[in-house]
C-alpha cells in the first residue's frame, strides 16, 4: 500500500514537472513579441530602441534557460510572478478571477451531470424510440462548439429589449437591497454561461453512461436481481447505475479538461470575468508569466480531478483498491 | 483663427434649426453605459491603453491645448485662443482662465511649462519624441498665458503636440519619477469634463461629470464604462438594453439588423482607417514599380470595397489619404485588367513556361505569400479578392492568414515578407505630417523599404511649409506622386459606425475618423 501512493505520488510528480516545463516553453514557442503590446497602438510608431528596454526590463531578452531557472524557482517559492500587461502579482490577478470560475463551473458540471446521467441511463434504461432520440440528442449536443452555442444563445436570448444579461458577472453598482436580489443578479448573469458550458458537457456524459448503463443490463447479478423480483426503479439505482458510474468516474478527469477548455470559450464570449477570458487575454497579448499561472492552476485542477476520480473509483469498486488501477 | 469662429457660427446656425421637436430626443441623461473591449488601465497620461478607445478615456478626464472639432479641423481648447510668430517658433496660448483642475485648483500656463519637461524627463512613448524634438522652452507669460518656442518652425507641433499632449496638473505631479512599466499611481486628477470615480481592473470603470468644467456642465451625469470583450455579445448587450453606446464597431453586415429603429440607432461618420495592401519593396518583384503599378490596375478597389462593407465603406484612393479628410486630394483608382496585362508584357512578365501563370523577366517563377491577420475576417477575405484579381493576370499571389501576434512579428518586426493586406489607424491618418513617416526613405513606419527621390524632396518641402495653402498644394502633389509610385495599393476606407440607444441619449456627434465617441458629444454645444 506504501508502495502504491509511493509510486503514485511519483507519477505525479513527474506530471507537474512536465506541466510546468510545457507551461514555459508553449508560450515562448508561439511566434509573437510581449513587448509589442504592452505598447499597445504606440507600437505603430515606437523605435525599436523602445522595445529593447522594455524587454530588459521584463527580462524577456535573457536566454531562455535563465528566465527557465528563475521560473522554476520562483514557482518553488510560491510566486507565480509579475503579469506583464496588467502590471500585477499573477497570484493576486488568478485569485481574484478564480472563485467566478468555480461557480461557472461548478453550477454546469452539476448541471451537466444530473442531465446526462438522467438522459443516458432514461434512454438505455427505456430503450425503443426514447433511446433513439436520447442518443440522437446526445451525439447532436456533444458535437456543437460551444463558442458557437454561446452565440447562439446570445442570439436568441440577450439581443431583445429585457432580455438576459450577455456579459459580466454582476451588474456593476447595482445597489442590491437585499442578498437575495444580489444572489438573483449574479444567478441571471450565470444563466446563459452556464447552459453554454453545461451544453458542452452534457453529451459527453450522457452517451458515456448511455454505453456503460447497456453493458451493465446484460450482466448475469441483473438478471438475477430481476428474477428474484426487484423493482424497475431500484433495480436501475442498486444494481445498475451504481455499477455504470465506474467508467464515468474514471473519465472525470476528462471532463475536467474538457471543462478547462470549455470554460476558456464560454467566459470569453459572455465576458465572464474567470480564468479562463484572462488567458485569452493572456495569450492576446502574449503575456507568459500571466499564460504560465493560468496553465498551472488549469492543470493542477485537472490533476486534482484525476487524482480525485481515482479515489473515487477505489471507493466504488473494491477491486480497485489493491494496485490494479 | 477666424475660420474657427466661422466654423463654430455655421455649427450655432445649424443647431439652431435643427433642434428636434420630438419629445423621444434625450439631450440629457443621468447615466449612460458605455461597452468597450478591454481593460484601458488607469486613465492618467502615463497609464493609459494607449490607441482607441483608451485614449479618448484619459481624454475625458484631461484637457489638450487643441482639440479636432466636429468637422475633423483643430480647433482651441484649453486654449480659448493662439497665436504664432511671423518666424513659426513661438506659440502664444491662451488658457481658459475659468479652467480648473478636479481638485479645485486653477489651471495655469505653470501646468503647461510643467507638462512639456515632465515628458521631456520621463519616456512616454508617444509624446517624448516629439516634445523633445520640437519643444525649446515654455515660458509663462502670467497666469494663463504660456509661450511655447520651438526649435525649428514646425507644422506638426500643433497635431503632434498642442492637439495631442494633455495638460497635467504640476501639484499632482511635481516631484514623480516613473519607472518603466511600474504602476503608475498617481490620481487621474484632470480639468476634463469627466472625472474617475471608481475602476474595477477588467470588469468596469465609473465616471462622474465634472459640474465646473469651464465648456458648461456635461449634459450626462454619470458615465459607467462595463468592459465586454466580445463584439457579439456587446451588439445582444445594446439590443438588450444592458448597455447605451458601444466602442465597438458594429459590423457593416449587422447594420440592418442591429439598427431596428427602435431600442438602438446607428451613428455613421466617415473613417480614417485604411486597409491596404503592402508591397515589400526591397524584394523582387516588389521593387519594381512596373509590376506595383500593374497589381493597382489589375485590382478592382470599387468591387472589393462593396463586396465587403456594401454602402458603408469607400474605395481605396491611390493618393492613400481618406478622401473625407480635411487634406485630401482623391484620385480614382483605374480598374484596367488589360491595361495591367500590358504593363506585365512590356515589362517581361511573361508565361514562358505556359503553366498559367506569369514568371518574372529572369524567367523565375512568381508565387508570391501575402500575409493577412485574422484578427479582422474582413482583411483575410480582402486578402482572397486580391489575389482573384491578381490571377485573373496571370500573378500567383496566395493570401495567408496568421494570427495576428505572428502578423506583426513577421511583417513589423522582422519585416520578413512580400506582400501583406495591412491597416493604419485613423490618428496616423489623421496627420499630414505622419506621411514623413509612412512614405519617406528615412521615415519610421517605412514598412515597406519604399523609397522615391522625388516623393522624399516633395515631402521635405512639405514638412518646411508654414503657408496653409502652400501646404495644401504640396498634400496634392505628394498625392499624385504616391498613386504614381504605387507603394501601397490602398483598398478601403470603412466607415465608423457605432451603436446607440437614442432613448437613452441622442447627443451624439458624428466626428470624421474618430465617430461619436468624444468628449464633445457629452458638452452642451
Amino acid at each position: 500500500m506504501i508502495r502504491l501512493t509511493l509510486s503514485r505520488t511519483g507519477v505525479f510528480l513527474l506530471t507537474l514537472w512536465a506541466v510546468l516545463t510545457l507551461n514555459f516553453l508553449i508560450p515562448r514557442l508561439m511566434p509573437g513579441d510581449p513587448a509589442l503590446f504592452l505598447l499597445g497602438d504606440a507600437a505603430e510608431t515606437a523605435p525599436p530602441a523602445m522595445l529593447e528596454t522594455l524587454r530588459a526590463r521584463y527580462g524577456l531578452d535573457a536566454p531562455a534557460w535563465e528566465q527557465y531557472t528563475a521560473y522554476m524557482s520562483g514557482l518553488l517559492r510560491g510566486d507565480l510572478g509579475y503579469s506583464l500587461a496588467r502590471r500585477q502579482e499573477v497570484g493576486a490577478v488568478l485569485a481574484d478571477k478564480l472563485p467566478w470560475t468555480l461557480l461557472l463551473g461548478g453550477v454546469s458540471f452539476t448541471a451537466a451531470a444530473v442531465l446526462g446521467v438522467a438522459l443516458g441511463a432514461l434512454s438505455a434504461w427505456r430503450g425503443g424510440r426514447l433511446e433513439i432520440v436520447g442518443v440522437g440528442v446526445s451525439v447532436a449536443v456533444n458535437a456543437m462548439p460551444a463558442f458557437w452555442v454561446g452565440m447562439l444563445l446570445l442570439a436568441t436570448f440577450a439581443a431583445r429589449p429585457g432580455g438576459l444579461p450577455a456579459f459580466g458577472a454582476y451588474t456593476p453598482w447595482a445597489g442590491y437591497d437585499s442578498a437575495a436580489a444580489e444572489a438573483l443578479d449574479v444567478a441571471r448573469h450565470l444563466i446563459l454561461p452556464a447552459t453554454t458550458l453545461a451544453l458542452a458537457l452534457v453529451g459527453d456524459i450522457a452517451l458515456l453512461t448511455h454505453a456503460a448503463v447497456r453493458e451493465t443490463m446484460g450482466e448475469t447479478y441483473v438478471m438475477a436481481a430481476r428474477g428474484k423480483g426487484l423493482r424497475e426503479r431500484d433495480l436501475l439505482r442498486r444494481h445498475v447505475l451504481r455499477n455504470a458510474m465506474l467508467p464515468l468516474a474514471a473519465r472525470l478527469g476528462v471532463v475536467a479538461g474538457l471543462m478547462a477548455g470549455g470554460s476558456t470559450l464560454v467566459e470569453t464570449v459572455f465576458s465572464y470575468p474567470g480564468v479562463g477570458l484572462t488567458m485569452y487575454q493572456a495569450v492576446i497579448a502574449r503575456d507568459f508569466p500571466l499564460l504560465q499561472g493560468g496553465f498551472l492552476v488549469v492543470a493542477l485542477a485537472v490533476l486534482a480531478a484525476n487524482a480525485a476520480a481515482g479515489l473515487l473509483y477505489g471507493r466504488l469498486d473494491p477491486r480497485a483498491k489493491g494496485g490494479a488501477a | 483663427m477666424r475660420r474657427f469662429v466661422f466654423t463654430w457660427l455655421v455649427i450655432l446656425l445649424c443647431a439652431l434649426v435643427f433642434v428636434p421637436g420630438e419629445a423621444t430626443a434625450q439631450e440629457r441623461a443621468e447615466q449612460v453605459r458605455i461597452s468597450i473591449a478591454s481593460d484601458q488601465w488607469g486613465l492618467t497620461p502615463y497609464d493609459y491603453n494607449t490607441g482607441y478607445p483608451g485614449y479618448i478615456m484619459m481624454s475625458l478626464l484631461y484637457d489638450n491645448l487643441l482639440w479636432y472639432g466636429p468637422d475633423g479641423e483643430m480647433i482651441p481648447w484649453l486654449a480659448s485662443d493662439y497665436t504664432v510668430s511671423e518666424d513659426g517658433l513661438s506659440w502664444t496660448f491662451m488658457l481658459r482662465e475659468d479652467a480648473t483642475w478636479h481638485d479645485g485648483a486653477p489651471v495655469t500656463a505653470e501646468d503647461v511649462a510643467f507638462t512639456m519637461d515632465f515628458i521631456k524627463n520621463n519616456n512616454h512613448l508617444r509624446w517624448t519624441g516629439p516634445v523633445t524634438e520640437m519643444v525649446e522652452s515654455v515660458d509663462a507669460l502670467d497666469e494663463h498665458t504660456a509661450v511655447i518656442t520651438l526649435t525649428t518652425p514646425s507644422p506638426g507641433f500643433a497635431p503632434l503636440v498642442a492637439a495631442d499632449v494633455p495638460i497635467m496638473p504640476k501639484h499632482v505631479w511635481e516631484g514623480t519619477m516613473l519607472a518603466w512599466g511600474e504602476p503608475v499611481e498617481v490620481a487621474p486628477i484632470g480639468s476634463g469634463p469627466y472625472k474617475l470615480v471608481e475602476h474595477v481592473t477588467d470588469e468596469v470603470y465609473r465616471m462622474e461629470a465634472n459640474p465646473d468644467y469651464w465648456g458648461g456642465a456635461p449634459l450626462v451625469d454619470e458615465l459607467i464604462f462595463p468592459i465586454i470583450n466580445d463584439t457579439n455579445a456587446a451588439m445582444a448587450a445594446l439590443q438588450s438594453g444592458q448597455i447605451d453606446f458601444a466602442t465597438q464597431y458594429v459590423p457593416p453586415e449587422g447594420v440592418a439588423s442591429i439598427a431596428d429603429g427602435e431600442t438602438v440607432a446607428v451613428a455613421r461618420a466617415p473613417g480614417y482607417v485604411l486597409i491596404y495592401v503592402l508591397f515589400h519593396c526591397d524584394r523582387a518583384p516588389m521593387d519594381d514599380l512596373a509590376f506595383r503599378q500593374a497589381l493597382s490596375y489589375a485590382i478592382d478597389v470599387e468591387d472589393i470595397t462593396h463586396t465587403l462593407l456594401g454602402e458603408y465603406g469607400v474605395p481605396g484612393s491611390p493618393g492613400y489619404v481618406p478622401p473625407s479628410a480635411p487634406w485630401a486630394a482623391p484620385i480614382d483608382a483605374q480598374f484596367d485588367p488589360d491595361h495591367a496585362a500590358q504593363l506585365l508584357d512590356d515589362a517581361g512578365y511573361l508565361d514562358t513556361d505556359g503553366d498559367g501563370w506569369r514568371e518574372t523577366p529572369a524567367g523565375d517563377p512568381i508565387d508570391i505569400v501575402m500575409h493577412t491577420s485574422e484578427s479582422d475576417a474582413l482583411r483575410i477575405r480582402a486578402g482572397e479578392l486580391v489575389a482573384e484579381y491578381a490571377a485573373a493576370v496571370g500573378l500567383r499571389i496566395n493570401p495567408t492568414p496568421g494570427e495576428f501576434a505572428a502578423w506583426m512579428t513577421t511583417v513589423r518586426e522582422r519585416g520578413d515578407y512580400q506582400m501583406a493586406v495591412a491597416g493604419w489607424s485613423a490618428p496616423v491618418q489623421q496627420d499630414p505630417f505622419r506621411m514623413q513617416q509612412l512614405f519617406h526613405t528615412e521615415g519610421a513606419l517605412n514598412f515597406g523599404e519604399f523609397s522615391d527621390a522625388d516623393l522624399d524632396m516633395l515631402i521635405d518641402a512639405f514638412n518646411a511649409e508654414l503657408d496653409p495653402d502652400a501646404r495644401q498644394a504640396l498634400a496634392a502633389d505628394i498625392q499624385a506622386r504616391i498613386a504614381e509610385t504605387a507603394p501601397y495599393v490602398p483598398l478601403y476606407y470603412p466607415d465608423v459606425l457605432q451603436g446607440y440607444n437614442p432613448g437613452v441619449y441622442d447627443g451624439w456627434l458624428t466626428i470624421p475618423g474618430a465617430g461619436a465617441f468624444d468628449k464633445q458629444s457629452f458638452l452642451p454645444r
